[in-house]
C-alpha cells in the first residue's frame, strides 16, 4: 500500500498535491486554499487545458514515479484534486 | 509607385530526405510505397522508442562534399539545408532563360529559410539563432543579400514559399527567392513531440480509423521562385505559378487544433477566390494526430471540397517541421507533372467524422492545371498555396492590386526592462486591467510581445477579429525557452516538459496575440538580424499591398530573461 512508499496523510497528500499543481501548471493567481478538491480541473473550476493535462503526467511520474502512457488515462484521474489523490495513494512509487 | 507587373514563377525544386536526395528519385519511392521511416530503440540516447525518418549522417556528409568541395563540414543542419538549397540554385541557373538573354548568377538570388528549430541540436554548448543559421547558409551558398527567415511551426514551408509569392507579386523583389526549408531531427525535438504524446510507435496512417499519432522525419526542400518580369516570356510555358496564398490563424489554442477548423476552412475559403480552377489535388498535412486529421476533414467538408482528391506524405517521410511544406509541395508538383496523384501511404479505412477523397495507391490525372497545398501547426497556423501551371503567358502574369505605400501606423506601445520594470512579470498587474492568468504560464518573449500589444489598448470585442492580421519578429527567438527546456533532458533528471517545449517555438507568440484579442487573419513570425533590420518594413509594405483596408499588429519582442526584454507592437492601419 501507499503508506510503506510515503507515510503522507490523505489530507497532507491533497494539500501537497495541490501546491504542486499551482507551481507545475503556474496558476500564479490561485492559492491552495482556492482550490476546491472536489472541483473539476478542467473546463470549468480552474478551467486547465490539454497542455495542463499534459503536464500533470509529467509531474505524476516525477513526484510519485507514476507512468501514464497517454491524456486519455488521465481523464477519469485528472478530474479533480481529489481523484488525483486517490489514484497517487494506490498507484505511488515514492 | 508605379505598380509592377509580375507573377511567381517555379523555375526549379529539389529535395533531400533518408529516401533519396532526387525530386523524382522521391516521387518514385512515394509510388513504389518505400519508406525510411522504422523504428529506433533509443534514438538520440532517448529512454523511449520512436519510429522515425533519419538521414544517414555519413551519406549526407558524402552528399555535402560532392557539392562543396572547397568548403570546410558545417553543422549537419547547414549540410542538409545547403544540399537542397545549391541543387535548386544551379538548376535555376542552368534552365533559366533571362528577357535580358543573360544567365542568373548565384549572386542574385536571396534566401528564405524556412526552419522551426534550426541548429537548437547545439545546445546547450552553443546558442544558435534562426538568423545566424540562415546567414551560415547563405555563406555557405554564396548568396550576399540579407536572408529572410520565417518560423510559423508546422506551416513554415507554406509560409515560406506565400512569403515569396506576395515579395514578388507586390512589387518588392525583382529577383529570384531561394526558398529553402530544413530540419532536422534532435533529442530536443523528439523528446517535445514525445511530451505531448503525438507521436505513433508505428509507422503512421494519416486519415485512418487506425490512425495512433504522428512520425517525426528529416529532410531539406528547396524552390526558386522568380518575377515572371525577368525571365524569357516563352521560356515561362509550361511552368507553374503561385496564385494564391492564404494564412489565418484559429485564435483557439496554442496547439490544439480548432473543432471547427475555422483557420483552415478560411484558408481554403481565400483559395478557392484567388485561384482560377479547382485543384486536381489538394496535398494536405494529414500528420495522423486524432486532431489534426479531424480537424482537416471538417476544414475540406465545410468548404464543400469533399469531391477534390486529397493527399498526404506523412505516411512516407514522418512529419518534416519546416521542411514540410516545401518538401510536399515539390514532390506534388513533380508527380503531377507526370500525371499522377501521389498516395497516402498508411490509410485504410475512413477514420475521420467527414468524407475525404483518399487512395493509398497513386492515381492517374490527366493534364492536371492545378494543386494546392495546405497546412495547420501550433501557434493556431493555418497557411496555403495555390499552384497553377500555365499554358502561355496569359492574364495571370499580372498584379491586379498593385503596390502601395499607403499605410500609417496609429497606434504604438513599447515596453522594455529598466530601473522601474527590472522583471518583465512586473509588468502583469500594471498593464492589465483585468486577470489574464494564462500570461503566467508564457515565457518571457511571449509576455513580452503581449504586453505591448495590450498597452494598444485595442476594443475589447467579444466575436472574432476578421480584418486584423499579426506580423511579428524575433532576433532571439526562444533562446529563453530552448535553454530552459533543454535542462528538463538531463540523464539524471529526465521529465521533458510540454508546457516549456510548446513555448521553443517563436511564433507561439502570435498564437498567444491571435488568442488573447480574438484576431482570425493572418499570424506570421519571422527571424530577423536585430531590431532595425529593414527587412520588417519590407515585409510590411508588402503585407499592405495585399491587404487593402485591413489593419495589422506588428510586433518586434526580444527577451533571453524575465530580467532581459524588450518588445513594441505597432497598430498599422492600411488605407489604399
Amino acid at each position: 500500500m501507499s503508506t510503506t512508499v510515503n507515510p503522507e496523510s490523505r489530507e497532507q497528500l491533497v494539500e501537497s498535491l495541490k501546491n504542486k499543481i499551482i507551481e507545475a501548471l503556474n496558476l500564479e493567481e490561485t492559492r491552495a486554499e482556492d482550490i476546491d478538491p472536489e472541483a473539476p480541473l478542467f473546463g470549468e473550476g480552474l478551467g486547465l487545458d490539454s497542455i495542463d493535462a499534459l503536464e500533470l503526467i509529467v509531474l505524476l511520474e516525477r513526484e510519485y514515479g507514476i507512468k501514464l502512457s497517454s491524456p486519455v488515462e488521465g481523464k477519469e484521474i485528472f478530474k479533480s484534486v481529489n481523484s488525483i489523490a486517490d489514484y497517487v495513494a494506490a498507484n505511488r512509487k515514492k | 509607385m508605379e505598380a509592377k507587373i509580375s507573377a511567381p514563377v517555379i523555375l526549379s525544386t529539389s529535395a533531400t530526405t533518408p529516401l533519396s536526395v532526387s525530386v523524382a528519385g522521391n516521387v518514385e519511392g512515394i509510388v513504389s510505397q518505400r519508406t525510411a521511416l522504422t523504428s529506433y530503440a533509443s534514438p538520440f540516447g532517448l529512454p523511449e522508442e520512436a519510429f522515425l525518418s533519419i538521414f544517414n549522417r555519413e551519406n549526407i556528409e558524402n552528399e555535402f562534399a560532392t557539392l562543396f568541395p572547397d568548403c570546410k563540414l558545417p553543422s549537419f543542419f547547414l549540410q542538409v539545408a545547403a544540399i537542397s538549397g545549391k541543387k535548386a540554385m544551379f538548376e535555376a541557373i542552368d534552365s533559366a532563360k533571362l528577357i535580358d538573354g543573360g544567365k542568373l548568377e548565384p549572386a542574385d538570388f536571396r534566401l528564405v529559410l524556412s526552419s522551426t528549430k534550426g541548429e537548437v541540436d547545439a545546445l546547450p554548448d552553443k546558442a544558435i539563432t534562426l538568423y545566424e543559421s540562415a546567414q551560415s547558409l547563405a555563406d555557405i551558398l554564396g548568396l550576399t543579400k540579407n536572408p529572410l527567415i520565417v518560423s510559423n511551426a508546422c506551416v513554415s514551408g507554406v509560409s515560406a514559399i506565400g512569403l515569396a509569392a506576395d515579395l514578388i507579386t507586390s512589387g518588392e523583389e525583382t529577383y529570384p527567392l531561394l526558398i529553402v526549408g530544413a530540419d532536422i531531427l534532435s533529442a530536443f525535438i523528439v523528446s517535445g513531440f514525445q511530451s505531448f504524446k503525438a507521436l505513433s510507435e508505428e509507422r503512421c496512417r494519416p486519415y485512418d480509423a487506425e490512425r495512433k499519432g504522428l512520425n517525426l522525419g528529416e529532410a531539406s526542400a528547396a524552390m526558386v521562385i522568380a518575377p515572371s518580369e525577368i525571365l524569357d516570356r516563352q521560356s515561362i510555358a509550361g511552368k507553374w505559378i503561385i496564385t494564391g496564398v492564404s494564412n489565418h490563424n484559429d485564435a483557439n489554442h496554442i496547439s490544439g487544433p480548432s473543432r471547427t477548423a475555422e483557420g483552415s476552412l478560411r484558408v481554403l475559403s481565400d483559395l478557392q477566390s484567388e485561384g482560377s480552377c479547382l485543384p486536381d489535388v489538394i496535398s494536405t498535412h494529414g500528420t495522423a494526430t486524432l486532431y489534426n486529421d479531424e480537424m482537416e476533414s471538417i476544414a475540406i467538408s465545410r468548404a464543400e471540397l469533399t469531391d477534390i482528391p486529397v493527399s498526404s506524405l506523412k505516411g512516407t517521410f514522418g512529419h518534416t517541421l519546416g521542411a514540410a511544406g516545401i518538401l510536399e509541395s515539390v514532390l506534388t508538383l513533380k508527380a503531377l507533372e507526370q500525371e499522377t496523384i501521389l498516395p497516402t501511404s498508411g490509410f485504410s479505412s475512413q477514420g475521420t467524422s467527414h468524407h475525404l477523397n483518399l487512395s493509398p495507391e497513386p492515381r492517374r490525372v490527366e493534364n492536371p492545371r492545378s494543386f494546392w497545398k495546405i497546412m495547420s501547426g501550433f501557434g493556431g497556423s493555418n497557411a496555403g498555396v495555390a499552384f497553377e501551371r500555365i499554358a502561355d503567358i496569359d492574364t495571370r502574369l499580372g498584379n491586379p492590386k498593385g503596390y502601395s505605400f499607403a499605410y500609417k501606423v496609429v497606434a504604438e506601445a513599447e515596453i522594455r526592462d529598466s530601473a522601474d520594470n527590472r522583471n518583465v512579470n512586473e509588468l502583469y498587474k500594471k498593464v492589465f486591467k483585468s486577470p489574464y492568468p494564462k500570461f503566467h504560464k508564457m515565457d518571457s518573449v511571449c509576455k513580452s510581445a503581449l504586453l505591448a500589444v495590450e498597452k494598444l489598448d485595442l476594443p475589447a470585442s467579444s466575436e472574432p477579429n476578421e480584418n486584423i492580421d499579426i506580423i511579428a519578429f524575433t532576433a532571439t527567438g526562444c533562446l529563453e525557452t530552448d535553454l530552459k527546456y533543454t535542462s528538463t533532458l538531463q540523464p539524471d533528471n529526465f521529465f521533458p516538459s510540454p508546457a516549456i517545449f510548446v513555448y521553443t517555438l517563436p511564433n507561439i507568440l502570435c498564437g498567444e496575440t491571435a488568442i488573447r484579442h480574438k484576431i482570425m487573419g493572418e499570424s506570421s513570425l519571422y527571424a530577423v538580424k536585430d531590431e532595425s533590420d529593414p527587412d520588417m518594413e519590407s515585409i510590411t509594405r508588402v503585407w499592405a499591398a495585399k491587404n487593402p483596408g485591413r489593419k495589422l499588429i506588428r510586433i518586434f519582442a526580444d527577451a533571453v530573461s524575465p530580467e532581459k526584454f524588450r518588445a513594441k507592437a505597432q497598430l498599422i492601419a492600411n488605407n489604399l
